[in-house]
């Protein structure tokens, strides 16, 4: 596994910041939801910044308060879509957490 | 080696996120802006199409197997009658060489639910709407209007408008029997000009950018009224307007060059183009234009107003062996590549003449016995234009249908101008000319009457309902014809559109019998 650590010496606008801010560009231009933006800017995120089981786990959640506090305020539709994130972090999750354990099997 | 295996070990986190960048660049655009707004949008298209009782549409839909008009008549044993309409039939799922026949049985019911069927007509697919009527005697009586598939395995689409009845001065059906049969001009006008019917090969797809793709053809009449394509769905479609038109072309040796001029254009929308749908893949888009059959002309669709991709686009259909129409081949404005020739018809008007007198295409006129009446409405189709006697000479100023507002409109601009000639046949005792023009922010339409092509009045009588709607009724014995001419009010330039425009343009007269 890569090394998480901070990097004091790391520039504050990396090809990192570069490739999220991509993301966003891209997501508007094909018309999505700022849901959906959010969704893709945090997967290229994730995945250009390995992240660990636990943290994914913890978007996930950030999600599902979300969709509940859109569900009270009878607004569905944006309910629907962060409940749809959340779902795909928590896949994510879990599979990350299968990878995890399997690397910390063959150590 | 190693160098380029350490490249890869760095940047496979970028690379997958470049294909996913990639994926959804070609695989998720999303073409609705606003979902509840189109949904809803969807819904009234639908409902326009199944029950539109607004619009005085009644449809018999492919999983119907009746159109049901209640309380239609109110009629007593003996009475006579003549229920007149006009009737499409589409076939959705239909290939193009389907020309069967659908039959329609015509039924009255009584408030018991008895039925008494007056009869069958045919319909045959068509890109447009064709009058029918039927005339009948009555044994009782009867509320409801039924029109009923003859077939269950009958899958197409009829659609009937203008349904009306008249009651005859008839004491039998014998006499009704020798009555003048009723005129209609748009069963004598609409006739196929040219057409390349074959449609079982992709032609040519549409991409991102500004392409107009069609046919070179060359007419043998001087109008075209309407124009059939071929394509097919790709995804959604894609979003915006995609635009029929229609241009000069020049042969050039053995190029084709398309003028830039446009003639004439129709925009439509994916969102609604059920309504264009008249079988499987095919579509009819109403044009208007004069054209000269001595030249060549380019009718396309360009999706310069249109956003497509590789998964949301249009793919238009027709046969790769370029003799499959001799007079002109597909072309994409801009290129000279082969591409065969496309599934196409155009449709054109021809005059009709009953006693040397013209009669307009949207007009019928009808023995009732002992009287005739003459009925001219607006069809909201390419009849409205042709309709017209004279018009601005200037081709800015010229009038062209909009079927957006539904009406004929014309930029106010140097004393334009349209005029109808409505000629009665027989020398009318009674007239009623009725319009409406087009509100928001137009120029304000002025109508006139006259009964010499010279002499102008102005139509002033305003309904009180519509303050844009006006009505003339007139008395004038000894004449036939009468002349509607419509111009703008000079006196309202400057507001935000700088156009014109009247719309539900009727005239209505009694008729002297012979």
């Amino acid at each position: 596994m890569e090394n998480n650590t901070t990097n004091e010496n790391a520039p504050f606008f990396s090809m990192k910041h570069v490739f999220v801010l991509l993301s966003i560009l891209l997501g508007f231009y094909l018309n999505w939801s700022y849901v959906e933006v959010s969704v893709l800017a945090v997967v290229v995120w994730v995945i250009l910044s390995p992240a660990k089981s636990w943290q994914l786990a913890r978007i996930s959640l950030i999600y599902f308060v979300l969709m509940s506090i859109f569900i009270l305020y009878k607004t569905d539709a944006y309910a629907l879509e962060f409940a749809m994130g959340a779902n795909l972090f928590l896949v994510l999750t879990v599979l990350l957490l299968g990878w995890e354990s399997k690397k910390t099997k063959n150590l | 080696m190693a160098n380029f295996k350490e490249i890869i070990k760095n940047s496979w986190r970028y690379a997958v996120v470049v294909l996913i960048f990639v994926f959804a660049f070609f695989f998720m655009k999303n073409f609705v802006l606003n979902t509840d707004q189109d949904h809803a949008r969807q819904i009234k298209n639908l409902e326009d199409k199944s029950e539109n009782l607004q619009n005085q549409t009644h449809v018999i839909s492919k999983d119907q197997s009746e159109a049901r008009i209640e309380n239609f008549l109110s009629s007593k044993k003996g009475d006579m009658y003549r229920i007149s309409y006009q009737v499409q039939k589409t076939d959705l799922v239909a290939k193009v060489e389907n020309d069967s026949v659908s039959k329609i049985e015509i039924a009255l019911e009584d408030n018991s639910g008895n039925s008494k069927t007056l009869g069958t007509k045919e319909v045959m697919l068509d890109s447009q709407f064709r009058s029918q009527d039927f005339v009948f005697e009555t044994d009782g009586g009867y509320r409801d209007l039924v029109f009923r598939r003859n077939d269950d395995n009958d899958r197409s689409q009829i659609e009937f408008k203008n349904v009306k009845i008249s009651r005859l001065n008839c004491p039998s059906i014998g006499c009704a029997k020798t009555l003048t049969p009723t005129i209609y001009g748009d069963n004598y006008g609409i006739s196929e000009d040219q057409a390349m019917l074959l449609n079982a090969e992709p032609i040519y797809k549409y991409d991102y950018s500004n392409k107009n793709f069609g046919q070179i053809f060359k007419p043998t009449a001087n109008n075209i009224t309407s124009v059939s394509l071929s394509f097919r769905i790709i995804g959604d479609g894609g979003s915006g307007s995609l635009i029929v038109n229609l241009s000069k072309a020049t042969k050039d040796g053995d190029k084709f060059v398309v003028s830039e001029d446009r003639l004439s254009a129709f925009s439509f929308s994916m969102r609604d183009i059920a309504k264009y749908q008249i079988a499987q893949d095919i579509y009819s888009f109403p044009l208007s234009v004069y054209v000269d059959p001595a030249e060549y002309y380019f009718v396309g669709i360009s999706n310069e107003k249109a956003e497509s991709n590789f998964f949301h686009t249009i793919r238009m259909l027709g046969a790769s062996d370029s003799a499959s129409y001799p007079d002109g081949r597909a072309k994409l404005v801009g290129s000279n590549k082969t591409y065969g020739d496309l599934y196409f018809k155009t449709e054109h008007k021809s005059d009709y003449f009953v006693d040397n007198t013209l009669v307009l295409l949207n007009a019928s006129i009808e023995d009732l016995g002992g009287e005739s009446t003459y009925s001219y409405s607006y069809s909201e189709s390419a009849n409205d234009f042709f309709d017209i006697f004279e018009m601005s000479e200037d081709a800015i100023a010229r009038p062209y249908l909009d079927t957006g507002s539904k009406s004929i409109t014309a930029q106010s601009f140097n004393d334009a101008f349209f005029t109808y000639k409505f000629d009665t046949l027989e020398p009318f005792k009674k007239i009623q000319i009725s319009y409406e023009q087009i509100s928001g922010h137009n120029i304000n339409a002025v109508g006139y009457y006259s009964f010499d092509n010279m002499n102008w009045v102005k139509i002033e009588e305003v309904l009180p309902d519509n303050r844009n709607a006006f009505v003339q009724n007139l008395d004038h014995e000894g004449t036939s014809q009468v002349f509607v001419k419509f111009t703008y009010d000079k006196n309202d330039i400057g507001k935000q559109n700088n156009i014109f425009g009247i719309r539900n343009l009727e005239v209505n007269a009694t008729i002297n019998g012979k």
